[in-house]
This record gives structure tokens, C-alpha cells and sequence, in this order.
């Protein structure tokens, strides 16, 4: 127990080398530090973990990307390839389709004419923009009304079809022009060599 | 400021800099989360383009399937004949095979329409005279052992001789390179 020193001495001195206490609110910095200590073991051992995963996920990630990327390149490589190859094949097409042969129309037009007519001259030309289109032009000689018919049929039973046909009668010559027309009965991609 | 007041100071900055530590190691983390997130969607961008590419070409091949089958149908034909030579050598084999009275043979280059794959044609433009069956079992033969080969233009007229017509034809022959 302590007394007031004008009732009592102690016979203590002053002890001048002890500092004074610090204040109590002071005294909760060493455990906020054993608190920060101990958390920042928890949390940098979390972090670190989760940085571990995150690296792991950009390295998948990376490989992934790199992966998808050389499948769009190769994609898009075979697309050209194919779209090249369709480009080809479309032409190859257009020509087939521009070959079809004239010998079997010339035939029926020749074997068409009768005994009393003549086939002055005929000549086929393939158009220019279309070359499945063909411009026939012939010179009948003939006094025979039926003729003509007899020789458009033919042309029709060819497969053809008559386009904008002009015929002019003079001096016992029939003139006709016409644009045949092939009737695609047989679609280009099915013909054969 | 005595020297409990000084390790107060030195503990709160020590219990600070620890702070700082997690701090520091937390934004550490997430910006490797998120650049990992950057490089996921990247991906998966990546994933569905190929998904998109992938079907795109699918249905592409499956549409030009005849197409293509068609082209590697006429690619044996057209492959015979490459050059303007091959085309001349055989244009004018099959006009001696022909055994035909030929009046005029004349042989040159043209272009075929532009951007075609197919680099040219040579073409022929041949007169004969000869009786009619003569000529035209020849040019029905032309056409059948030629497929490729593109009559452009006939023309029959008389010939000078009764029994003869003349026939003034103008082919084609497409070179191909595969």
C-alpha cells in the first residue's frame, strides 16, 4: 500500500532510470504485431497459392491459344485450298458446259433436209459470252413449206430450243437465223469425260 | 520519446511493412488472375472461331462435293494436253488420222476470259473438202476421243466437186495446269 508521503516516508528514493508506463491504448500495438505476423503468413501463403493457379492457368491458357491459333490458320489454309479448287472446278465447268459437241446438230440438220431441198450452207457459231448458246445460220434450198418445220424438229428433238428465229423467202431460198439453246437435261457436274 | 515509445514506432512500422507485404502479394495475384482471365477469353475467342471456321469448311466441302468430284473427273482429260505444242501435235494427229482433204491449217494462242484458271487455249482453224460422211464421222470422232475440246465454230458449204462440202471449223483446246 501506498501512503501520502506528509503521513509517512517510505524511505524509497526516486527511481529516476524506470520510464513511465505507456498508455493502455499503446499497449495493443505488440498485438495488432503478433496479429500481422500471423495473418500475413495466412494470407501471403493464400496469395501464393493463388498466384501459383493463375500462372498455371496463363501457361494453359497460353498453350491453348497457341493451339487454337494454328487450328484457324490451318482452317483458313484448307478454306483457300478448297475455294481454289471450287474456282478451278467452276471453270472447268464453264468450259465443259461450252463444249457440248456440234457434230450430232449439224447431223440432224443435214439429215433433216428432203429430197426435193437443199442445204446451201449452214453455220454454227458459239456465242461469245455464253459458248452453250449457239447462233445457227443456214440457207435452204427449197420450194417446200415443210422443210423449215422439218428442220426446226430435228434441232428440237437435239435437245435444243429456238431462240428469236428470223427466216426471210427469196428466190426459192429460205434464210433462217435463230439462238439454239441447249435444254439442260444433264446438269454439268454429272458429265463424264 | 522514450525507448518504449521508440519500440512502439519500430513494431507498428514493422507490423506496417507486413501489411504492405500482403498488400503487394495480393495485387501480385490478382493482376496474374486477370491477365490469366485476358488470356482465357482469348481462348475460348480463339476455340469459337475454329468451332465457326471448322462447320464453315464442313459445309463448304459438302456443297462443292460434286463440284469437286466433277473436277477430278475432268482433271485426267484436261492434263493430257499442257502446252500450245501438245495441243498442235494433237491437233494435227488426229487431221492426218483423218485422212481428210485439208485445205488450210492455222494454229495460235488465245486468252480465255479473265481470272480463269485454266491459262489459254489454242486454237485451230481448219478448212477441208471431202465428202460429207468422210467429214463429219471425223469431227463426230474429234469430239468423242477429245472431250476437252471445244468446236467454236462450223460452217458447211458446197464444196467444188458435187459429191464434196467444204467445211470451215474453228476448235479450241484448253491448257490445263494442275
Amino acid at each position: 500500500m501506498i501512503l501520502p508521503k506528509d503521513i509517512a516516508d517510505d524511505f524509497k528514493t526516486d527511481r529516476k532510470d524506470i520510464t513511465p508506463p505507456l498508455p493502455a491504448i499503446l499497449r495493443l500495438v505488440p498485438i495488432l504485431f503478433y496479429l500481422t505476423v500471423v495473418s500475413a503468413m495466412i494470407l501471403c501463403g493464400l496469395f501464393l497459392y493463388q498466384l501459383k493457379l493463375a500462372n498455371d492457368n496463363i501457361l494453359a491458357a497460353k498453350s491453348g491459344l497457341a493451339e487454337a491459333q494454328a487450328q484457324v490458320v490451318t482452317a483458313a489454309a484448307e478454306r483457300k485450298q478448297l475455294e481454289a479448287q471450287i474456282l478451278r472446278a467452276t471453270d472447268v465447268q464453264g468450259w465443259v458446259e461450252g463444249s457440248r459437241p456440234l457434230q450430232p446438230l449439224v447431223v440432224a440438220v443435214a439429215r433433216s433436209i428432203g429430197e426435193e431441198a437443199s442445204l446451201a450452207d449452214l453455220k454454227i457459231d458459239r456465242d461469245e459470252e455464253s459458248p452453250s448458246n449457239l447462233n445457227l445460220a443456214m440457207r435452204i434450198g427449197t420450194s417446200s413449206a415443210t422443210q423449215l418445220e422439218e428442220t426446226t424438229d430435228a434441232i428440237a428433238r437435239e435437245n435444243f430450243r429456238l431462240l428469236q428465229p428470223e427466216q426471210t423467202l427469196a428466190e426459192g431460198q429460205i434464210n433462217y437465223r435463230a439462238t439454239i439453246v441447249p435444254l439442260s437435261v444433264v446438269p454439268a457436274e454429272t458429265a463424264t469425260p | 520519446m522514450n525507448n518504449k515509445h521508440i519500440a512502439v514506432i519500430l513494431i507498428g512500422l514493422l507490423a506496417f511493412g507486413f501489411l504492405q507485404g500482403i498488400l503487394w502479394v495480393r495485387g501480385e495475384r490478382d493482376k496474374t488472375i486477370a491477365k490469366a482471365e485476358a488470356l482465357q477469353a482469348e481462348e475460348a475467342t480463339q476455340r469459337q472461331l475454329v468451332a465457326v471456321q471448322t462447320a464453315q469448311l464442313a459445309q463448304l466441302k459438302q456443297s462443292s462435293t460434286d463440284l469437286i468430284s466433277f473436277l477430278n473427273a475432268w482433271e485426267g482429260p484436261l492434263s493430257r494436253v499442257r502446252t500450245p505444242e501438245n495441243a498442235e501435235a494433237l491437233f494435227i494427229t488426229k487431221i492426218r488420222d483423218g485422212n481428210l482433204s485439208s485445205l488450210s491449217q492455222k494454229f495460235g494462242r488465245v486468252a480465255l476470259k479473265a481470272g480463269s484458271s485454266l491459262s489459254g487455249a489454242v486454237r485451230a482453224q481448219l478448212t477441208f473438202e471431202d465428202d460429207y460422211a468422210s467429214l463429219l464421222n471425223w469431227l463426230g470422232r474429234l469430239e468423242s476421243e477429245l472431250p476437252t475440246l471445244r468446236v467454236n465454230s462450223v460452217k458447211i458449204s458446197k464444196g467444188t466437186r458435187p459429191q464434196d462440202i467444204r467445211m470451215e471449223a474453228t476448235l479450241d483446246q484448253p491448257l490445263y495446269t494442275p
